[in-house]
């Protein structure tokens, strides 16, 4: 591995009580706020050690790590040869909606979970409809997912690189997990200039007995100004300032029902692309005229605020 | 996407009958038209539809009195023909233990009639409204909310010609406010960001095989570099979480930080990454949803199963 380091403004400290390094471009860095920050020794970051593509086609496929406890991960499924969607709710884009691509596309039930041994995709049917093929990008971290003190961890096979460990950790035998930085990993890095929001609004949806079934799909292109379809995130929030992570999908139904039929479907989804990164709304309302009568899911009318951070990290890079 | 309010009877006292001769009053059921041949009882009837949201002095765009036909008259080759007026009340009483609509109470001046066919059973006769109800609710006295009901007299029907509700709450009353078009909102779009201008300082660190002072900057090759931000972790820790309860965990950060959470059912095998929101998916024994909204004081976490949840917090907020 080689560094470069160029140190015109770079901090270095070792006052009493402030110890580590920290790195605060045009700032000073003894009075820079933490919001200036691109780097302190203080604390942890996000570890990726491991990431690549699993296929899930009549089963459940699985990559191993080995870790020997559950670690954090991350998902995104692959749609057509550059896309990619945030798993985490059963997504419905069909009809009006489209993915990045132009392509209705749907995910259905793809659910990735880890174990002490191994990260999986799997699918599980939704809604009743069939069980489809999907291919999932993943990233599996050092840092653990669960309260773990043993051995475990990957194994450090060479001691070149830089690595930080918290007060009061040996650096040469800390415990992978415990360690807060280390060159040996990739680290999810972002340009604070990349975090964007917008605002939708939402009018009131419903249906009635002269118009059955109502759906209407929205969404928001965020130009992420890459050259590939990056790792990202997303929230959203419906005017309360209580921000909730995207995918979310809600399935309701209203009165007494002689099927299982959903009535209605709200839906929060995003994907991304070598261009953009879209967030997706879908809302639908069923009236039906079963063995009992009811009102159809009558949805207000909001204004919904989202927002993306794209992080530095290719979601088409190779396998590691 | 439909515009139109449904509203419908509430309970058996929303229902009223009467007819000529030894036919009598009754409520739980709703008839208007001539029975049949050897009875021949002229019927008249009343529904009553609580709570009507409609502010006074609106003007609707449409109204419409669909009566659910749950039992029809056994003539042929005549017609149903009904003359229908408003109780021109501010809010309409019940029929139980109030005024009989039929001769007890206050008409609207403004009237509707409909000659036709008597419908099928499961079938419905629809009567245009509108006049009616913009006279109750042009009415001073008139509440959003209040009931409005509706005074159905046989005008002349044949033998064998009438139409019956009994208490099944399917018929109903139409309410279109405005002539709104249906439409979908329109799609938005956010540019790209401005990057900070590269610069020759700082700390980059590359993978192994790559020259760090001049290979490109690329997701693959750079592994760390100064020009972007790391999320820094503030804390981790575990809960045990029950089934739809709502966890208020302090973060102590001033704004929204962001967030994971990672959960495992109590007994369980797996462990998902939050939020996941598959409410109609067919659930295994180790299937379970959970999701974190994140306020100025607090991250919330809830689970659709007893869990054991594995939080992490960071400085680095969501909006900002």
């Amino acid at each position: 591995m080689m560094f470069l380091l160029v140190l015109p403004v770079l901090l270095i400290f070792f006052n009493m009580g402030n110890v580590g390094i920290r790195f605060t471009p045009g700032y000073d860095a003894f009075t820079a706020p933490q919001s200036a920050e691109r780097f302190n020794s203080k604390y942890g970051v996000l570890k990726a050690f491991k990431w690549g593509d699993l296929s899930y086609v009549n089963s459940p496929a699985s990559v191993e790590h080995n870790l020997k406890y559950e670690p954090s991960f991350f998902g995104f499924r692959k749609i057509g040869s550059s896309a990619f969607s945030l798993l985490g709710a059963g997504s419905s884009l069909t009809g009006n909606s489209l993915d990045v691509t132009g392509n209705p596309e749907e995910s259905y039930g793809v659910s990735i979970y880890t174990d002490a041994t191994k990260l999986y995709v799997d699918v599980q049917e939704f809604l009743g409809f069939s069980k489809i093929s999907a291919t999932v990008r993943y990233y599996l971290f050092v840092d653990r997912a669960q309260q773990f003190t043993g051995e475990g961890g990957p194994v450090m096979n060479d001691r070149a690189g830089l690595r930080f460990v918290p007060a009061g950790k040996n650096v040469f035998t800390a415990k992978e997990y415990e360690v807060l930085f280390s060159t040996k990993y990739k680290i999810i890095q972002y340009y604070p200039e990349s975090v964007k929001s917008d605002t939708l609004m939402l009018p009131v949806l419903f249906s009635s007995p002269l118009d059955l079934d109502n759906d209407e799909y929205t969404y928001v292109d965020f130009t992420h100004g890459f050259t590939f379809p990056p790792f990202f995130r997303a929230w959203y929030h419906t005017g309360d300032n209580v921000w909730k992570e995207i995918p979310y999908n809600e399935i309701g139904q209203y009165g007494e029902l002689p099927n299982d039929s959903p009535f209605i479907n709200y839906e929060i989804s995003a994907a991304c692309n070598e261009e953009k990164i879209r967030v997706l709304f879908k809302r639908r309302s069923i009236y039906t005229t079963g063995s009992e009568p009811y009102l159809s899911g009558i949805f207000s009318a909001q204004t919904i605020t989202v927002l993306v951070i794209p992080y530095f990290v290719n979601l088409l890079e190779g396998a590691n | 996407m439909a515009n139109e309010l449904v509203f419908h009877p509430a309970s058996p006292y929303d229902y009223f009958a009467s007819g000529s001769g030894g036919y009598g009053e009754s409520v739980g059921f709703a008839i208007v038209g001539k029975h049949n041949a050897g009875y021949e009882y002229i019927l008249d009837g009343a529904l009553r539809f609580p709570y009507i949201p409609i502010p006074q002095g609106y003007s609707v765009d449409s109204a419409q009195l669909n009566i659910y036909a749950e039992y029809v008259g056994n003539g042929s080759g005549g017609n149903l023909r009904i003359k229908m007026y408003g109780d021109d009340q501010d809010n309409s009483p019940t029929f139980y233990g109030n005024p009989n609509p039929i001769g007890g109470r206050p008409r609207t001046s403004a009237y509707a009639t409909s000659t036709d066919i008597k419908p099928s059973v499961g079938g419905y006769r629809g009567i245009d409204a509108r006049e009616i109800v913009n006279e109750i609710i042009g009415r001073p006295g008139w509440t959003s909310g209040n009931a409005m009901s509706f005074i159905l007299l046989d005008n002349g029907s044949d033998i064998g010609h009438f139409i019956d509700d009994e208490s099944t709450y399917k018929s109903r009353l139409i309410i279109r406010l405005a002539a709104e078009p249906n439409f979908y909102p329109t799609p938005k779009s956010v540019g790209a960001p401005t990057f900070p201008p590269p610069y020759n300082y700082g700390v980059r660190f590359v993978a192994p095989g790559y020259n760090a002072l001049t290979s490109p900057d690329t997701p693959e090759i750079t592994l760390f570099s100064t020009k972007r931000r790391c999320e820094f972790i503030k804390s981790e820790n575990v809960i045990t979480t029950q089934a739809g309860v709502d966890y208020y965990i302090a973060h102590g950060i001033q704004g929204k930080p962001r967030g994971e959470i990672y959960f495992k059912k109590t007994g369980g095998s797996y462990r998902f990454r939050g939020p996941r929101t598959f409410s109609a998916i067919q659930q295994g024994p180790d299937i379970v949803d959970g999701n974190v909204r994140v306020t100025n004081t607090y991250i919330i976490i809830n689970t659709n199963e007893d869990c054991d949840v594995y939080y992490r917090i960071f400085l680095d907020k969501i909006d900002s």
